[in-house]
């Protein structure tokens, strides 16, 4: 087991104006417990507000929670500082939502992708290069040498991705968290993306927290899915037993919101 | 006569190094309340045409060829103000990313109110307010909401005022440029429902623009797919998405994720070229670099049209031939 999250919850409380009362504040995730095997793809669907982002967050220990416990390879999250927490952010990585915004547009896709290796003080120049290169091309963007001194303004939207994806990988992690990895991006771009993070699982036994809204994208990319609403899992299980069989009635109502190609 | 009739539009936009073909030789027809849904990946020309029917187009873009006829005017030889008269009547948008077209600092209301005042200033006050809650009461936004400014409004909410925007003036015609990217699932599926509600209420036309199939399949009766600027394939509904035969359209349904595999069938899912080569209008078939039927004759020769069916048809010379 890689990841283990044990009755976790977050709430944010608004401050008090001037002499006012605080309020009684959003519980946005309330009482969430899941554990992810190693190498395997666990997707947490849920509609906007629902608390799967916030959940990715904590899991990151970018916001810290406030009862419960999330243990990342058998350590606490929470205790973690100094050089323990730096060796759990080589191991864990993001893949943020919007790659219009997640690559700084003052560094080339080369600066990007190496800062990781920098920060961790890893290899010298010469082995960097070689480690970038590999992460470029593994994402599909080769040759490397006509990607690596772009900017990311001359790169389209899935490209971004790709760059985003690369520099996930180049610590190479045991655990990645993606986050709505294409909702920014058209359908037939969005499925290449998916086909790659399904090769990276392939090939590098990477475990996978896919947080999305959208089931199909589940269904293609997940071994097991929880659907979280209001910050509670209502219903967990293998993906297919999920869509195929929902027993919640929130689930369903997920499921029966997907376009259908039935013509009545 | 046809509500609509957009007969070999060609459009370009100049740029710093010459101008560039976005729309080439489009052709199409809509009837009276009717829904017509344009397909096809970014940068493919859609927007393109809906904004050319609005009289739209950014300042550097132009009309190089071809009609659009209206009810049978033409709405290119119309001077601005004519089409300002046109505009929101005839026909009005719905735009891409509506959350962002309500002006914050006004109420929603208001912003609603001015469009019908500005279209039609012969109506009394009555009659103003009147419209507004009917329309208010068309898209389900409760009458007490009227008057709230947009950040009260919730994602949905503010679509569906923004729908309500587009009918406040009765148009014939409503073109929606990716209605509900940027929505959940589920308030994506009550926009849906609530503009084929409308559709079937007022008898409005529509034109639907979007990359996500699975909306335009919902929404559309007819279909168009769009790749590089030019139509490749078009037909009804059940013959696009059921009995595809441009292989653009083959790859562009397979790579569609569904929750129950129905495109699952084109079993090697072909993956969709996203890099474009520079040369992009050379007198040849545009998919023929990335089309694993292509012959040698699509590198050198135009390709042509095929019918499929009296409906269906598809710009591909290898297509509706015997295989």
């Amino acid at each position: 087991m890689i990841l283990e999250i044990k009755n976790v919850v977050k709430q944010y409380r608004s401050k008090p104006f001037l002499f006012g009362k605080p309020d009684a504040g959003v519980t946005a995730v309330d009482g969430v417990s899941f554990s992810i095997e190693k190498g395997e793809v666990f997707g947490l669907v849920g509609g906007s507000g629902s608390g799967k982002t916030t959940l990715g967050r904590l899991t990151l220990k970018l916001e810290d929670f406030d009862t419960g416990e999330i243990r990342f390879d058998g350590m606490s999250v929470r205790d973690l500082k100094g050089p323990a927490l730096k060796a759990f952010r080589r191991k864990i990585q993001l893949i943020p939502q919007d790659p219009y915004q997640s690559l700084n547009p003052y560094f080339s896709v080369y600066d990007s992708i190496a800062e990781p290796l920098v920060i961790h003080g890893i290899g010298n120049d010469e082995a960097r290069g070689d480690l970038v290169k590999q992460a470029l091309e593994m994402s599909g963007l080769a040759p490397a040498a006509s990607y690596s001194s772009r900017y990311p303004h001359q790169l389209s939207g899935g490209q971004r991705q790709r760059a985003a994806i690369a520099r996930a990988m180049i610590l190479d992690p045991e655990f990645v968290i993606a986050d709505e990895p294409t909702s920014m991006l058209d359908a037939s771009i969005s499925f290449s993306i998916f086909k790659l993070l399904s090769k990276i699982k392939r090939e590098k036994n990477v475990a996978f927290l896919f947080i999305t809204h959208d089931l199909a994208a589940a269904r293609f990319f997940c071994d097991r899915i929880a659907v979280i609403h209001k910050g509670r899992i209502v219903e967990t299980g293998p993906t297919k037993d999920v869509i195929e069989n929902p027993k919640d009635d929130y689930t369903k109502t997920l499921i029966n919101a997907q376009p259908r190609f039935s013509y009545t | 006569m046809p509500l609509l009739d957009v007969d070999n539009l060609t459009i370009a936009y100049h740029t710093r190094s010459g101008p560039v073909t976005a729309v080439e030789n489009v052709s199409f027809r809509l009837e009276r309340g009717k829904f017509l849904g344009i397909v096809g990946e970014s940068g493919c020309g859609k927007t393109t045409i809906g904004m050319s029917l609005l009289g739209l187009l950014p300042e550097n873009g132009f009309v190089r060829e071809g009609r659009i006829l209206f009810e049978g005017s033409d709405l290119l030889a119309l001077s601005q103000k004519e089409l300002q008269a046109f505009r929101w009547k005839k026909i009005s948008m719905i735009f891409q990313a509506a959350m962002n077209a309500l002006n914050p600092v006004h109420r929603v209301g208001d912003q609603i109110i001015e469009a019908i005042r500005i279209h039609n200033p012969e109506f009394s006050e009555e009659r103003i307010q009147k419209e507004i809650k009917e329309l208010y009461d068309l898209v389900d936004i409760p009458e007490q909401r009227i008057f709230d400014y947009p950040h009260q409004y919730s994602g949905g909410m503010k679509q569906r005022a923004v729908i309500a925007m587009a009918l406040s003036c009765r148009p014939d015609l409503v073109i929606a440029d990716e209605p509900t990217t940027a929505l959940d699932v589920i308030v994506q599926d009550q926009i849906i429902r609530k503009i084929k509600d409308i559709q079937r209420q007022r008898g409005i036309a529509g034109i639907f623009i979007s990359h996500d199939i699975g909306v335009v399949a919902e929404a559309c009766q007819d279909i168009m797919v769009m790749y590089r600027g030019k139509i490749v394939e078009q037909g009804k509904r059940e013959e696009v998405f059921v009995a595809p035969v441009h292989p653009y359209t083959i790859a562009l349904l397979s790579s569609h994720l569904t929750i129950d595999g129905v495109f699952d069938f084109h079993a090697d899912k072909p993956e969709v070229a996203c890099d474009f080569s520079p040369d992009f209008f050379a007198g040849v078939c545009g998919y023929a670099e990335s089309c694993s039927r292509a012959e040698a004759q699509c590198f050198t020769a135009p390709p042509k049209w095929r019918e499929i069916t009296p409906t269906h048809k598809a710009l591909c010379r290898l297509c509706g031939q015997n295989d």
